[in-house]
């Protein structure tokens, strides 16, 4: 027997980090059901402004709110993310035996990161969702 | 009163058993508790366990959620008198709380834990491989790692890929790797370089938020991937 949930252990939120690694992965997989379909979708109905009135319904409204979340959250968290991976970003190891503390939770650039991420990710969500539900009142 | 509930095991089924205990202190450890489970309520629990003081990193286990050193974990901390133990998540059960770890310490001794040298260098000439106090410090805290397999239980990609080296192995990578004396940064780097080496990590980070030693296995696996795509010549 194996202990564990094998892809399901993708969804243990026990630190900021890892909540994040889910939502990345999430929005990831939401990003690619999202648009990966469109061309076969402008394909089914012969253009592009036909298709696009799919998008018009209350569904697809909500589809592209989700899509909006997934793509600003994605996108900043992907920087963050490729920024520790060059060493742009670095911890300091804290030399203490006793009560040690991990040296990227050290690190105030990737504590700012982490909280830019999740408010950039609601801004943009929400001036998104605005723009969806009143785009045609801002442009007519 | 304190309620136990142990994920057990017999090789063939798994079953939630509850035990209920009288704790003398709440200042005694979780691994105190299961001893006296054994003790005085059922000899067939198995568990592993040695040193008792967080050295040896046999006590992993999941309590409450969490994977922790079962020895390090008091029960005042837990917060309540209802304590959910199960076995450590990602590895082969043997029984009840006992894992195998071997797996884990396969991966590690892929990596090369040791310092790798000319041989001629040790055996032929008279030399001493010093270091100075700062090279210390490039891999002092990473070499803290007492392989207890608890940031491999906690690592979700280690859970969807177990052909993944895990943060165990990599920091361990790191740490040898790091050393001012080692010569053997090229050799790992072919080793770790690879889909199933250190690019699997996603940075989850949990395996540091859960180290007992707080290692930071994590910030290690980042540092691997910055000497590779960077090109340094050591890490």
């Amino acid at each position: 027997m194996r202990a564990g949930r094998g892809v399901g252990e993708w969804l243990r939120g026990i630190n900021i980090e890892r909540v994040y690694f889910i939502l990345h992965r999430v929005t990831g997989i939401y990003l690619v059901f999202y648009i990966f379909p469109r061309p076969f979708i402008v394909l089914m109905y012969g253009s592009w402004e036909e298709a696009l009135k799919l998008d018009m319904t209350l569904l697809g409204k909500v589809l592209a709110s989700i899509f909006i979340f997934s793509i600003i959250f994605h996108g900043i968290n992907g920087l963050r993310i490729v920024l520790i991976e060059l060493g742009v970003i670095k911890g300091r190891p804290v030399r203490d035996p006793i009560k040690p503390i991990p040296a990227l939770r050290t690190s105030k650039l990737n504590i700012l990161l982490i909280v830019l991420t999740i408010v950039g990710t609601v801004v943009g969500t929400a001036l998104g969702i605005y723009l969806i539900l009143y785009g045609e009142e801002v442009w007519p | 009163m304190i309620t136990v509930k142990i994920k057990r095991f017999d090789g063939k089924k798994s079953w939630w058993q509850e035990y209920k205990i009288e704790a003398v202190s709440k200042k005694i450890t979780v691994l105190d508790l299961l001893v006296k489970i054994k003790e005085e309520l059922d000899p067939t629990l198995s568990f592993r366990y040695s040193c008792r003081m967080a050295i040896c990193g046999s006590c992993g286990m999941v309590i409450n959620g969490l994977p922790r050193l079962a020895c390090q974990t008091l029960v005042g901390d837990l917060g309540d008198s209802y304590i959910k133990i199960e076995p450590m998540w990602n590895h082969r059960v043997i029984k009840d709380l006992v894992v195998d770890l071997e797996p884990d310490f396969e991966k590690v001794r892929i990596v090369k834990p040791y310092i790798i040298r000319d041989l001629r260098e040790i055996y032929e000439e008279d030399k001493e491989f010093g270091q100075r106090p700062e090279d210390l410090e490039k891999y002092y805290n990473f070499a803290y790692c007492i392989q207890c397999g608890i940031c491999m239980a906690a690592c979700p990609i280690v859970g969807s890929n177990e052909k993944f080296l895990g943060p165990m192995a990599l920091n361990a990578a790191y740490r040898w790797s790091a050393d001012s004396r080692d010569r053997g940064w090229e050799v790992r780097k072919n080793i770790i370089d690879d889909e199933d080496g250190l690019w699997p990590c996603h940075l989850a980070y949990t395996c540091s938020a859960v180290c007992p030693r707080g290692v930071d296995p994590g910030y290690s696996i980042q540092l691997l991937k910055s000497a590779i795509l960077r090109k340094k010549k050591r890490p």
